[in-house]
């Protein structure tokens, strides 16, 4: 089989010991690569989850890449994370992009599984064969940004790529992510913090070797044909004006959520638009390794922060933006450089800041609680300093906000919970709830919490092909057809601003065949995105996830929205509980959220079943 | 051939983004291989904004072909280099000597090796396969055009702003 | 219905590549009435010289993936239905790209 290195690096952090694991062929076509082998992986070497402290040395940190990456594959350099997450006692992961994921599958190598907690900091070296955990004390404390410089030049050679934690991650802030090349991440569910608790500071990666694929001619005709797709209208929206150009059209919608998710239009939408800011702030578009797209708008902040440079995507512009009340791009650009210079990830970030503004407005906190800032909606110094004090968890704030927004309101009570926008302890991203309530059921019933990249299910809505603001028993499908077609694409891994490139799972399949000589069909390899999906499920189920998680926040319920163009839109329970009883029902789950018995045989998954399933 | 006839590989870093797919269809065409340590080809990012990619210019009395002490390079009329590989040693001379560095030691080879501008397919494969037509394969004459025009464009534009 | 409107006027929003089609960011059109959404588009085409139906329908008569939106008093046309959609004075008719999201 090629495409793969056919080997994963183990990590012994607490004795300092490396060991190699092997990929074998049965592994790799019932898992695929990246979400598939993480979810497999964390499932065996943690037979207890509910048991294991996030930030204890039993918890296992686990790095994929998948087949693709390192081949030219379009837009398929990425890798991801794994571990059970510290901010919602779940399946964590996150998926990042770029040469990293290249220059480690090049030195040889598919993943990497790290266990136990080094008594020091360090961090790692993979230089082909070479592996080596090196004393990070010299840079300790330092930001991303430096982190990459100055490890560069330690090892002297710039074509070392690394990933790293900021100050936040070290000082394990649950909100902490990894960051590679400046502006890439894996941003959620807190892994960066993980990193932290094991001392280790960062991965460096270098490789020499070829990339062997099966067909490298068939590839590369193949790969020529989808690249001048993407060239085409599918993906016009992401070169162009990038992910930002959701705002305006989020703001038509009522679904650009504002002051907290009190609201869906933001009055000063137009002035922090994606529009805006391609004419004000983009200084470049630039491009992950081997994407023929090109989405990442590099921003470039004027008079109130000259000099500030950072990355923002719509995520990143809307949380720290309209959710905080924010209508300054130079503001957002630099809450973003606080964020992955520190090392928390901006969605998580956005929203309890948001929440804590809400708290203070209506008198939950004080300024006795936030140590003197004045946290109000629209406040740019506020929004700074919160950050800033969350990233380095300074003072009762820092500390308050580092917790992530779930815990910080269980600390805070008062019926800030019934505002604390999350699902499963993840922070909401930035889709209204209530107006686009089919993305509501695919965000609840995520395996990774309140969750925008698992099914894509927000698309029906804002293509009016349902009923937005309502829900029924037929979404819970939608939801379904999604999920098992985002776990082949983070397995593969690809980045999902190609799915409109692809015209069907056989394309993918072919994609997979022509890399890896394996032979797999669009249907066996949906059937391996189902199997997949499950596997996190039952990790989930054996952490205590059941039927009472998959529920959005209350706020859905009881708060209607109050803006025109959506007035008056809520969840209505009953319609939730149906689409909820759709969804299991695709799913081959029981009423309450726990994947069958029959189902999980049917996919293969002997020992789920045993540990895990129930009779219908 | 006179060097202002050579037609050259350039690159606007206006549109260059640091993809790379250059690097990596550079490894396929060149050796059949996916791996950008092999590209001819090289990619210069300079944080946060400056991406480009270069590759041999096919200098005029070329300073690679002078310093190598094995005469192991020559360069065609054309403008190409060639590296007789039974002559190099990878001493690397001519390495250091590029004023442009995009001259590499090949990694198992321990040759060096030197963009020969895809010349069996007829046309640089990096320029066919660059996403958003950065590269172009031109003379100096037909670059230089091209930038007055896009200056004048700039100006225009600006004027136009007034 | 808004009072302050002229009998026959609907309000056209233009986000993202439509603003830089039209070079503006609203406009105010006539229409005679039982004017469908279709013959609209077709005509704000014409009068810039752009096929403005392809951003929504494609070569065999139906919506893309990449189908552009069209959102009328805040609700997403169906595009299969934009021939039969009447056009009331008042309407507020807003074209944007389809959004953009997960990475």
């Amino acid at each position: 089989m090629k495409g793969y290195a056919g080997k994963y690096l183990i990590v012994d952090l607490t004795r300092g010991k490396t060991s190699v694991g092997r990929v074998d062929e049965s592994f790799a076509l019932n898992y695929i690569g990246g979400y598939g082998f993480g979810a497999r992986m964390l499932y065996d070497m943690m037979p207890k989850p509910a048991e294991v402290d996030p930030f204890s040395p039993e918890n296992v940190l686990i790095w994929w890449t998948g087949p693709l990456a390192g081949t030219i594959s379009t837009a398929g350099n990425k890798y991801a994370v794994f571990a059970k997450s510290p901010l919602t006692g779940i399946f964590g992961f996150g998926i990042s992009t770029g040469l990293f994921a290249s220059e480690f599958k090049s030195a040889g190598w598919d993943g990497a599984v790290f266990t136990g907690r080094s008594e020091k900091p360090v961090y790692l070296t993979i230089d082909d064969e070479n592996i080596e955990l090196r004393s990070a004390s010299r840079i300790w404390g330092r930001t991303t940004w430096e982190t990459e410089e100055m490890i560069k030049e330690e090892l002297g050679d710039e074509s070392f790529t690394v990933a790293s934690i900021g100050p936040a991650g070290e000082r394990m802030v649950r909100l902490a992510n990894i960051t590679n090349e400046r502006n890439r991440q894996v941003g959620r569910c807190g892994l960066g913090a993980v990193m932290g608790s094991k001392n280790l500071k960062a991965v460096a990666a270098r490789g020499t070797k070829d990339v062997e694929v099966f067909d490298v001619e068939g590839l590369v005709r193949f790969i020529a044909e989808l690249n001048e797709r993407c060239q085409g209208p599918a993906t016009e929206k992401y070169r162009v004006y990038g992910t930002p150009a959701n705002i305006l059209v989020h703001n038509k919608l009522g679904c650009l959520p504002s002051y907290n998710f009190q609201r869906g239009t933001f009055e000063y939408a137009e002035e922090v638009s994606g529009e805006m800011m391609l004419k004000t702030h983009v200084k470049k578009i630039i491009a992950c390794a081997g994407c023929p797209i090109a989405c990442d708008h590099v921003n470039q902040a004027r008079e109130d922060h000259a000099g500030t440079v950072s990355s923002v995507d719509y995520e990143s512009l809307e949380l720290l933006g309209p959710n905080c009340g924010i209508r300054s791009l130079d503001t957002i650009t630099k809450a973003v450089e606080i964020c992955d210079t520190l090392g928390v990830d901006t969605i998580s970030a956005g929203n309890v800041v948001g929440w804590a503004m809400e708290c203070f407005e209506k008198g939950i906190l004080t300024k006795e609680d936030t140590d003197g800032v004045e946290l109000r909606f629209g406040s740019n110094e506020a929004l700074l300093e919160a950050l800033r004090r969350l990233c380095l968890k300074e003072g009762r704030l820092g500390m308050l906000l580092s917790e992530g927004v779930r815990r910080a309101s269980q600390i805070v009570g008062k019926g800030s919970e019934r505002f604390a926008m999350h699902c499963k302890g993840l922070e909401w991203a930035a889709y209204e709830l209530r107006s686009l309530q089919t993305s509501t059921l695919g965000f609840a019933v995520s395996n990774r919490g309140a969750d925008y990249l698992r099914s894509g299910s927000y698309q029906v809505d804002v293509k009016g092909q349902v009923d937005r603001l309502r829900l029924d028993k037929s979404r819970g499908k939608i939801v379904y057809d999604g999920e098992n077609q985002y776990a082949v694409i983070d397995s593969l891994i690809i980045c999902k601003f190609t799915r409109g490139v692809f015209k069907s799972m056989d394309e993918l399949a072919k994609l997979y065949t022509l890399v890896t000589g394996l032979s797999m069909t669009g249907e066996q390899i949906l059937k391996a995105g189902e199997r997949i999906h499950n596997v996190a499920r039952c990790f989930n189920v054996k952490c205590g996830v059941t039927r009472k998680d998959d529920y959005p926040p209350p706020r859905a319920f009881e708060d209607p929205l109050p803006d025109d163009v959506v007035k008056g839109a809520v969840i209505r329970r009953e319609e939730y509980e149906e689409a909820l009883d759709g969804y299991y029902e695709c799913r081959g789950w029981s009423r309450d959220g726990i994947p069958l018995k029959r189902k999980l045989l049917e996919l293969g998954l002997s020992k789920e079943a045993e540990e895990v399933g129930v009779e219908a | 051939m006179e060097s202002r006839l050579r037609k050259i590989i350039v690159c606007d870093p206006d549109k260059c983004n640091g993809c790379r797919i250059c690097e990596y269809i550079c490894s396929f065409a060149s050796e059949g291989v996916l791996n950008i340590k092999k590209s001819r080809i090289r990619v210069v990012r300079i944080e946060p904004f400056l991406n480009l990619a270069v590759a041999c210019r096919k200098c005029e009395d070329p300073p690679c072909v002078k310093a190598c002490p094995r005469d192991a390079l020559t360069q065609k009329p054309s403008g190409i280099i060639v590296v007789d590989e039974n002559k190099c040693n990878g001493c690397g001379w001519c390495v250091e000597t590029c004023p442009f560095g995009v001259i590499r030691l090949h990694l198992d080879k321990r040759k060096v090796i030197i963009c020969d501008y895809c010349e069996k397919h007829g046309y640089p494969r990096c320029v066919e396969y660059c996403p958003k037509e950065a590269l172009k394969y031109v003379t100096l004459d037909q670059a230089a055009r091209e930038l007055s025009k896009k200056a004048v464009q700039t100006l225009l534009q600006e004027l136009a702003a007034k | 219905m808004n009072s302050g409107w002229a009998l026959n006027e609907v309000e056209l929003e233009l986000v993202g590549r439509f603003r830089e089609l039209f070079k503006r960011k609203s406009m105010k059109i006539s229409v005679e009435p039982g004017t469908s959404l279709l013959k609209i588009i077709m005509e704000l085409g014409d009068a810039i010289g752009v096929d403005l139906r392809s951003e929504f329908i494609g070569p065999d008569g139906k919506p893309m993936d990449e189908s552009s939106l069209i959102i009328v008093n805040g609700r997403v046309v169906d595009l299969t239905r934009i021939s039969e959609q009447i056009v009331k004075p008042g309407d507020r008719i807003v074209l944007a790209p389809s959004v953009a999201g997960g990475g």
